[in-house]
């Protein structure tokens, strides 16, 4: 409407450019882009980047606190003879469960609970966001967030295991066990961000949400123990078991000796509907608020 | 020219609480006024225009779309700012309002270059790198007003803007709203319970009163050139409302002082002077004034008791 087309000049001459307000004449683009900018948004939020040092200090300390096992056996890889044997893949989570626990605690909360408190989650669907694509968003940034925790660590490990000749034989043996590192690092992000999402979704308060979801898995373990110990629960309990059952399934997938007697397809189908369970109740949880 | 907007007996509930009741309107370009009470219904039929509500009953049509049907090709093409505060306060306004322009689909590189300009253009400068949570309201209203602009909306819709501000900022922030639908040329919805100052700033005005359009058009239609009859007394002006009332002459008395009849005919004034003579009141002042919407909205709520 208002563009303006520079006049003829001298070549050489000055010009001041006009760096006002002006109408926007380019392309402008669809939902599936603003789903993208949300996403990463959403990513660099819950690092703290672009805000203050405070938001950057725990996941800062928390994504130290998850690589530096793997540092450690790398270096112990270096100086190890041949042949000495050390932490194995799947063994590697037993060191950093706990940085995983509380890396899950603070980001979905962080992901989800500002923007109902403030009010923006009714500014996003005024936007190219509808409630589908800004859950979407949320998800995969929660999952990506926490792939940061659970599967960087171990690719890590295999690289530095790898270097100082204790990785896999053969490059055929390299690749199966990336399949697997990555696979087992995917599953736990997405069954604990995915669970902790839905929990989170239920306040718009990050530290109702936070304590929420470590008493989950604080007590869902309690309780299995008591099943399983004092009270000689079926093996089948652990399907419902959200702090274990991801670390079982993770067993499965590198085929660690197990003494469970519950097929892998089970212990998957367990770990993709507690999945499915969570975008249940995000869905529900947002369902509205796009049109009322 | 085809209305950028357009309501046919729109109807919209909340449980039992009748939020907009049979409104029909047209809205054109250039800045409009969506005035009432608070509870009238204003927030109510912004969400309708902006589809996030769905009305009970009647038809919308804004830029020549269903706000139900089109999704975000309709909201990409409209500014929103929200009466009350929606942003986190520990975000940068140009990181906000570049977020807000990528939202609605602006690509990266130009939502930054247009999130600075924009932000320029409503008196931010320097501080638009300042984290929201840090700044008066006046400046956190700027922001909001910015957001809405970024994406170069075809349409404004702008809740209680001057929410907050003491007279200073909202004279500004008034300034601001004019200057945006004359100099930039947006169709601006302003939204307010002060008919004072949405009349400063508007073109066009649709009337809100408990959920109904009590009036709608140009201000300069409907002011008419009119000049009320003013009438100040020392006190008795409530009475003397009432006489002429039941003579059939509708007149409003604001208190017991001043009394306005809208109309600047002989004959009613002659009928003033016979009541004040008849009441025996003690004159202070008799005047043809400047009528204001806010006569407009008196003389509605009389007609409508």
């Amino acid at each position: 409407m208002s563009a303006r087309t520079p006049a003829a000049r001298p070549a050489g001459q000055a010009v001041i450019a006009d760096r006002r307000f002006q109408h926007y004449e380019g392309h402008r683009r669809g939902d599936m882009y603003s789903f993208a900018a949300l996403l990463w948004h959403s990513i660099l939020w819950v690092l703290g980047f672009k805000r203050s040092a405070r938001y950057k200090v725990v996941p800062g300390i928390v994504i130290a606190i998850a690589y530096l096992p793997s540092l450690v056996l790398i270096v112990v890889a270096e100086v190890a003879p041949p042949g000495t044997p050390l932490p194995d893949y799947a063994g590697f989570y037993q060191f950093v469960i706990s940085a995983i626990y509380l890396f899950v605690a603070i980001t979905a909360p962080e992901l989800i609970c500002p923007d109902r408190r403030h009010g923006t989650l009714r500014m996003y669907m005024t936007s190219n966001l509808n409630p589908t694509l800004y859950v979407a968003a949320k998800v995969v940034a929660v999952w990506s967030v926490l792939a940061i925790v659970t599967v960087g660590p171990v690719v890590i490990e295999l690289a530095g295991y790898s270097l100082f000749g204790h990785g896999p034989a053969g490059f055929g043996d390299w690749l199966k066990t990336l399949g697997e590192v990555l696979a087992s690092g995917l599953v736990l992000a997405m069954f604990f961000g995915t669970v902790a999402l839905a929990i989170a979704s239920l306040t718009d308060r990050n530290s109702f949400a936070a304590a929420g979801i470590i008493l989950s898995f604080v007590l869902t373990g309690a309780a299995l123990r008591i099943l399983q110990g004092p009270l000689k629960a079926p093996d089948w309990v652990e399907l419902v078991n959200v702090t274990g059952l991801p670390i079982l399934m993770i067993d499965r997938i590198y085929q660690a000796p197990t003494s469970l007697n519950l097929p892998t397809w089970e212990l998957a189908a367990a770990v993709a509907g507690w999945v499915v369970l969570g975008l249940g109740v995000l869905a529900l949880r947002y369902r509205g608020e796009g049109r009322r | 020219m085809p209305a950028i907007a357009a309501a046919s007996h729109v109807q919209r509930s909340f449980g039992s609480v009748l939020a907009l009741s049979d409104v029909t309107f047209e809205l054109e370009k250039g800045v409009t006024g969506l005035l009432g009470a608070n509870g009238a219904g204003k927030t109510t039929l912004i969400s309708l225009l902006l589809g996030v509500l769905k009305p009970d009953g009647g038809s919308l049509q804004v830029l020549g779309m269903d706000p139900l049907q089109a999704g975000w090709r309709l909201r990409q093409r409209i500014g929103y700012a929200p009466e009350d505060e929606r942003f986190p306060p520990d975000v940068k306004a140009n990181e906000l309002v570049r977020h807000f322009a990528e939202m609605r689909g602006i690509p990266r590189r130009s939502a930054v270059v247009r999130a600075s300009e924009v932000l320029f253009e409503v008196g931010l400068g320097e501080e638009r790198f300042r984290p929201i949570g840090t700044m008066s309201t006046g400046q956190r209203q700027r922001v909001k007003l910015a957001q809405a602009l970024v994406h170069d909306p075809e349409l404004v819709l702008l809740d209680e803007p001057t929410n907050g501000l003491d007279p200073i900022q909202r004279d500004d922030m008034l300034a601001l709203v004019r200057r945006i639908g004359t100099d930039l040329g947006f169709t601006v919805l302003i939204s307010s319970h002060l008919l004072g100052e949405v009349e400063r700033v508007s073109d066009n005005v649709v009337m809100l009163e408990g959920g109904r359009v009590a009036r709608s058009g140009k201000v300069s239609t409907l002011l008419g050139g009119q000049t009320p009859i003013v009438v100040e007394v020392v006190s008795g002006a409530a009475r003397l409302a009432g006489l002429l009332a039941g003579r059939g002459y509708a007149a409003v008395a604001k208190d017991d002082l001043v009394l306005t009849v809208p109309s600047s005919d002989r004959r009613v004034r002659d009928a003033v002077v016979a009541g004040v003579i008849e009441l025996d009141l003690e004159l202070r002042r008799l005047e043809h004034g400047q009528a204001t919407l806010s006569d407009l909205f008196d003389l509605d709520a009389v007609d409508m008791k």
